[in-house]
């Protein structure tokens, strides 16, 4: 059984190990590879800062919710190991801020694992994706403990200044552009982002910068989490597309990676492929 | 009329924020602080600066509460300043955990600090062996920058600063009309105060800069203080023992007992040990005018010391006690007649 995982960000690898980890016993014959143009630290996932917060109105699709919370008891599980700053996990408090109250698819593979992201128009067309450019100024302010996050309903999610320190460095941002392709950093974005979050904390001033990154939110209405068959020549190829994750692909990775383990769970079922019953997810 | 020449003795935190209070409350005034040792020698150095109040058997809790408030509310306007970074002090947020029940299970100044809240039972899963605890938002401000920034501060309000150690408060007559002693430890000479004795505590300062919260278990002798730059990791109280040295083996034991609650930071690096003796004075803090005689001679001296283990936490509010004192002081007549020692 060929698996071909595209995309190596959060998305990518996390698929890929959630179906190893779960099918290599049951599956002898399972060969992954995962393919990807770039790998980290070039990947839209690396500009990210990694907070895992939900946006704080309700999905469109109520299986999110589940998935989010799934991503959050996996990561609380292991932040409190020794390795756990090494992994790039930690526990971090802070304030969201608000300014009125708020009342909330080639032949070469058995299956295919699309985890392209903000690129996956160029597998196959999808209206529905669009990048959601977002700059972020990585900043040397180590005595900054809790994030700040601001949030204006007119504005929308990200458009407005947030500050969430990391493992590192604390990260700036607050732009949000759809439609924006461009992935060159900007110098009005630079200034709004500094402005606005030395507004919202005055000692940032003091604070040396040490990087400035641009990004592609890969965002849709509701994450494609879903099979599709495709035909290659004279073979049916599985897809299992898991892409469109916004800004918030690190706040609910593991909970879409257990729903595309499942998917491909229920594949093998078909293709009567596994010698014993497929382990409990 | 000439300006009142104060002393004021020690240049610690409690030394230099009375001589700012001083400066603001009494008019025509020439302060100067007299001490030894300055940042990054003196004991309020090696503290974390967490501000958590400590109990003092004489001082009554309303009095201790006022003390910690004003303490809290003036390092919370420095920490909303743009001066935070210099002056080394910023909000953390953290729990303090216990292994049973305590008997008060909300302290007196859980209305001080923010956000003060009981930790739910998904918050104690951290802690495995704990039971009970508070989660909540305070300060924390760290000497190495605080005293620094202080001293610039007094400097530009006309302040002097003189290194020299003092071996008797009747060293400052009659160049001084009134005599400040916060001198800390220092007082058991000084002030005769031979009931002081130090507590000392070492600690670990640790790169780990993942680390955000801080962790305090509820007896006080673990704890995890995030800092500007590093981490402090205590602790212990070995009462009366003065050796300044740190101990290897105790090293070992803070840090073993500091990563079985917060196992990450097994991957602390950059580590290094600090000793600190706290100025324990059993009756607690000493805020007390008393007019020295002899031969003839008078000198007033407002003590101010044996702040503990507590001395950050509360050292605004006493200030401005000592600088009342003062005031009162430079107030009452300059008659020659000596007074009995209070």
């Amino acid at each position: 059984m060929r698996v071909v995982v595209i995309g190596a960000g959060v998305i990518g690898l996390s698929t890929a190990l959630c179906i190893h980890e779960r099918y290599r016993s049951v599956l002898p014959s399972l060969d992954m590879r995962v393919y990807a143009d770039r790998f980290t630290p070039l990947t839209n996932t690396d500009v990210a800062a990694g907070l895992c917060q939900p946006y704080l109105s309700d999905p469109r699709n109520p299986q999110e919710a589940d998935w989010n919370q799934q991503t959050f008891d996996y990561l609380l599980s292991r932040v409190h190991s020794p390795n756990a700053a090494n992994v790039g996990l930690a526990l971090v408090s802070g304030y969201n801020l608000f300014h009125e109250a708020i009342p909330v698819a080639r032949g070469g593979a058995d299956v295919i694992i699309n985890c392209t992201g903000v690129w996956a128009g160029s597998l196959q067309p999808d209206p529905l994706l669009q990048p959601g450019r977002g700059q972020i100024i990585k900043v040397d302010a180590p005595w900054m403990k809790h994030f700040i996050i601001t949030h204006d309903p007119e504005k929308g999610i990200y458009k407005s200044p947030y500050i969430i320190p990391g493992i590192q460095a604390v990260t700036l941002g607050g732009i949000f552009q759809l439609g924006n392709w461009s992935e060159v950093n900007n110098i009005q974005d630079h200034n709004t982002i500094w402005e606005g979050c030395c507004r919202l904390e005055p000692t940032l001033q003091d604070a040396k910068i040490v990087a400035e990154l641009t990004g592609l939110r890969p965002v849709r209405p509701q994450i494609r989490l879903e099979r599709e068959q495709l035909r290659f020549a004279s073979s049916n190829t599985e897809v299992i597309h898991n892409y469109g994750h916004g800004g918030y692909g690190l706040t609910i990775h593991w909970g879409c990676a257990l729903e595309a383990a499942k998917l491909f769970g229920k594949i093998l079922e078909e293709r009567k492929l596994l010698k014993m019953p497929p382990p409990h997810l | 009329m000439d300006p009142v020449r104060i002393a004021v003795v020690g240049a610690g935190v409690v030394g230099l924020s009375t001589a700012m209070c001083v400066s603001k409350l009494v008019p025509r005034c020439s302060i100067t602080v007299i001490s030894d040792k300055f940042s990054p020698d003196t004991t309020s150095d090696v503290a974390a600066g967490m501000l958590i109040p400590h109990v003092y058997p004489n001082t009554p809790i309303p009095t201790l509460k006022q003390w910690f408030r004003e303490t809290f509310d003036h390092l919370f306007a420095i920490a909303n300043s743009a001066e935070a970074g210099d002056a080394g002090v910023h909000l953390v947020s953290g729990w303090q955990i216990f292994q049973s029940i305590p008997a008060e299970e909300v302290p007196f100044w859980a209305d001080v600090v923010l956000g003060f809240r009981k930790m739910t039972k998904a918050e104690l899963k951290k802690f495995p062996q704990h039971v009970f605890g508070h989660a909540f938002t305070t300060l924390k401000c760290e000497s190495p920058a605080y005293l620094p920034w202080l001293e610039k501060r007094l400097k530009g309000s006309g302040v002097l600063i003189l290194t020299r150690r003092i071996g008797d408060l009747w060293e400052l007559h009659p160049s001084f009309d009134v005599v400040v002693n916060c001198s800390g430890l220092g007082s058991r000479q000084l002030a005769q105060a031979s009931e002081m004795f130090p507590m000392r505590g070492q600690v670990l300062n640790v790169r780990a800069p993942w680390v955000k919260h801080f962790i305090r278990d509820g007896s006080g002798l673990t704890y995890i203080y995030p800092g500007t730059s590093n981490v402090i990791l205590g602790g212990t109280r070995q009462q009366g023992d003065w050796n300044l040295s740190p101990d290897a083996e105790i090293s070992r034991g803070i840090f073993s007992r500091c990563c079985a609650l917060e196992p990450s930071l097994q991957g602390a690096c950059d580590i290094r040990e600090k000793v600190g003796l706290r100025p324990f004075r059993p009756a607690g803090v000493r805020l007390q005018t008393e007019f020295l005689a002899q031969d003839g001679r008078r000198l007033p001296v407002v003590h101010h010391y044996g702040h503990g283990s507590g001395g950050i936490s509360v050292h605004w509010g006493t200030a401005l006690e000592a600088a009342r004192l003062v005031s009162e002081c430079v107030q009452a007549p300059r008659t020659p007649t000596p007074k009995s020692n209070l």
